[in-house]
């Protein structure tokens, strides 16, 4: 009874899908039986930080319906899962009944890699890359849900990688949202940081966490220096750089 | 220049570009950020140093839960201690008692301890257009940004973003200092300037860190002595705080006090800890002859009924979250137009200066939370700050603010509906793929006309797969999937790992 269903967020779903496809693929390939609701679409994050939160309770509550009879949930966005387990509640503020039914879906939805590390004890996936690896700390897996230790320890695990230090590897890499669209120029200068701390590092490839921060890092990296690579964990854990 | 909110856009386009300033500010809140963490050490492991916060956070809890009593119960006690206690509910009322004060007790001469609510209420420039009083900022950092007349940069390091020759130009236009580039020259003249005005002063102003209500008394914490001097000298001593800088005990004060230094300059403790209990008595040598506390509320008590809002009232202005924010450390100080930048001011501007004037506050922010992971106070930041976001978009006419355009909201109803709507999304996409795709060349586009136009500043962005993750499953991942964990290798890895789903709830 190794039962997973795929929480996949939408910018994984209409733009990183390799990021889908690789977490589908790791995960099968260690034994998981996938569901994936094929009705899922947005957990309504977009729609609380922009502060229109009656359409996001809409949103939540059509989450909630979809997968809360399901044993565990599993996502590769650190800040989608973080908006069903910190938001959700929050939002159902004044209802305790639909506040209890999101207590209940968000204590069983988790991260890639709190999942594979905390819930199925996997600290290695077999997985092998050569080169060098730095990660970048997204802010929601790291603050939002406190999750640090997991992704660097699979991380460290890879066959022939080696994880390297990188300087502000915990500060936010100036997506945001919206943020990076009505601010630019502040965006710019953050991720520009966090790009030269990246290349400083020495190594490789940055590895990322969350579909926010690859979207920013690698369009950044794709006009500035195009010959560097961002990927997202579940792509390197999936050997599928 | 005179800084507004409202101007935060186009403040932060120019600050941004000082590329020299942007490295070094980063540069600094790296070694603060070390120091602190350095001294939160203190504490223990990081399970402690949490314990440390909590127990802060739980002090200002009693303090806003029980804030009209303790007021009450401070003043009862700071008045039997001599101490008059007199209160205002704006700026305009709280500049104006001290006016009445300066004439009461015929004050020509003024020196100042650093202090964040007169900064607020904007005391300086209105003694001095009005009363024609002379006026000495006697920490350092405040004393050379008072000169050059512009905000404080970071509220315990003020004149942090001004190099060694910008501040020697500084003072030797305005104090006639002879220039020189040697830190220790410029700090001996300021000192002997100083000294000069510290003896000849009638009347000391500065804030409060913390007042216990149990006694009656005052804390203040410094590293440069000017607040002992400021508040021991001068014939009359005018202490101003904001109505939450109180709590119920010394314990509680000076657990307060520990977490405020350790965030703040990575210290212990500072260097010097006054504790006032009021004025001179017959039987003393120092300190002055009349003391008064002027506790100012300011548009606190309005946030103060709201049960969610009250929590902007937190603070015990440490400036950690200033050091930990990445917008702050690309923009600095000025955008935010006030007193109190970066996150501490983000989420209390709004609730004093309005939602409107602040908007920019509010929204430029990435929600990273680095703010709040470090807070001794226990503000809730993001929570404060999303609030703001929804009450702009309904209009909350407490705050000043006016509801967003119908036209806004639709737009943004439209495409949240689109979203949660599986048929609609699907045709949205194909839409946006095709209208994205073909601007792509190598797999990216590199500009998009209209809203999203701001992306396309610094960054690319992937063209869109010609086949969503929805698609790719339904037509072929689902088998792979099945496939890959039926494979006798996946059983074997299953079986060898025994995976038991424990739902550990955190
Ligand atoms: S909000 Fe918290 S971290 Fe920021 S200055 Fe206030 S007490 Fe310090």
């Amino acid at each position: 009874m190794n039962k997973v269903s795929l929480f996949i967020p939408c910018a994984v779903d209409a733009v990183l899908v390799s990021v889908g496809e690789a977490t589908v693929r790791l995960l099968a390939r260690l034994g998981f039986d996938l569901i994936y609701h094929e009705e899922q679409t947005c957990c309504g994050q977009p729609a609380i930080t922009a502060g229109y939160l009656d359409l996001a309770r809409e949103a939540a509550r059509r989450f909630i319906e979809i997968f809360e009879e399901d044993e565990v949930v599993v996502s590769p966005s650190g800040s989608c899962v973080s908006t069903i387990r910190n938001e959700y509640p929050r939002l159902f503020a004044d209802e305790p009944e639909w506040q209890q039914r999101a207590r209940q879906l968000g204590q069983k939805v988790y991260e890639l890699s709190q999942f594979l590390v905390d819930v199925a004890g996997i600290e290695d996936v077999n997985a092998r890359f050569e080169g060098k690896l730095a990660y970048h700390k997204s802010c929601h897996v790291l603050r939002a849900l406190g999750i640090d230790r997991q992704p660097q320890m699979l991380l460290q695990n890879v066959k022939g990688a080696e994880l390297v230090p990188m300087n502000l590897a915990h500060e936010c890499c100036g997506f945001g949202g919206q943020f990076s669209v009505k601010y630019p120029y502040i965006s710019e200068a953050i991720v520009g940081d966090k790009v030269k701390n990246f290349l400083a590092s020495g190594a490789d490839v940055l590895v990322v966490s969350d579909p926010g921060c690859l979207l920013n890092i690698s369009g950044y990296l794709h006009r500035h220096h195009p010959e560097r690579k961002v990927r997202h964990l579940a792509e390197v854990l999936a050997g599928t750089i | 220049m005179k800084l507004r909110p409202e101007d935060f856009q186009s403040v932060a386009r120019e600050e941004v570009a000082k590329t020299a300033q942007r490295d070094f500010v980063i540069m600094v809140a790296g070694v603060f950020n070390y120091l602190c963490d350095t001294a939160m050490g203190a504490y223990g492991d990081k399970e402690e140093q949490d314990k440390a916060r909590a127990l802060g956070a739980q002090i200002r809890e009693n303090t806003l839960h029980n804030l009209p009593q303790l007021l009450e119960e401070f003043e009862k006690n700071a008045t039997s201690n001599g101490i008059q206690v007199l209160w205002a509910a704006d700026a305009e009322e709280a500049c104006q008692l001290v006016k009445g004060l300066v004439e009461k007790h015929q004050v020509k001469t003024i020196t100042k301890g650093k202090s964040m609510i007169s900064e607020e209420i904007g005391l300086n420039h209105f003694l001095e257009q009005e009363t024609g009083v002379k006026i000495y900022e006697g920490d350092l950092g405040e004393f050379i940004v008072q000169q050059r007349g512009t905000l404080p940069f970071h509220i315990v390091g003020p004149a942090i973003n001004l190099t060694v020759q910008e501040i020697a130009s500084i003072l030797q236009e305005h104090i006639d200092m002879p220039y020189t580039e040697t830190a220790a020259e410029i700090v001996s003249y300021v000192r002997t300037f100083l000294r000069d005005k510290f003896e000849r002063a009638d009347m000391g102003i500065t804030g409060v860190n913390q007042a216990i209500a149990s006694t009656g008394s005052l804390i203040l914490v410094e590293n440069e002595g000017n607040i002992r001097w400021v508040t021991s000298a001068p014939r009359v001593h005018v202490a101003l705080m904001s109505i939450e800088k109180v709590c119920a005990s010394f314990a509680d004060a000076f657990h307060l006090l520990g977490l405020l230094t350790r965030n703040c300059t990575g210290q212990a403790i500072t260097s010097y800890v006054s504790i006032l209990n009021g004025p001179r008595r017959d039987d003393e040598e120092d300190g002055p002859e009349a003391m008064y506390v002027v506790i100012v509320d300011n548009g606190r008590s309005a946030a103060y009924q709201d049960p969610h809002l009250k929590e902007a009232l937190r603070c015990i202005r440490c400036g950690r979250c200033g050091i930990q924010c990445p917008i702050y450390g690309r923009v600095g100080a000025y955008p935010y137009g006030w007193c109190y930048p970066g996150p501490m001011g983000n989420v209390i501007a709004p609730l004093i200066m309005g939602l409107d004037r602040t908007r920019d506050l509010y929204e430029a922010c990435t929600l990273c939370g680095g703010c709040q992971s470090v807070c001794p106070g226990g503000t809730p930041h993001l929570d404060l700050i999303s609030r703001y976001r929804h009450m702009k978009v309904t209009g909350d006419e407490r705050f000043g603010g006016t509801r967003v355009s119908l036209k806004e909201r639709a737009a943004f109803e439209l495409m949240n509906r689109g979203m949660q709507n599986p048929a609609l999304y699907k045709s949205g996409l194909k839409i946006a793929r095709s209208y994205i795709n073909r601007r792509s060349q190598d797999g990216y586009i590199s500009s998009l006309p209209g809203p999203m136009s701001g992306w396309f500043t610094c960054r690319d962005f992937p063209q869109l797969p010609e086949k969503s993750f929805r698609e790719r499953w339904q037509e072929d991942l689902q088998r792979e999937a099945a496939q890959l964990a039926g494979s006798a290798a996946a059983q074997q890895e299953a079986a060898a790992h025994n995976y038991h789903l424990k739902h550990r709830p955190r």
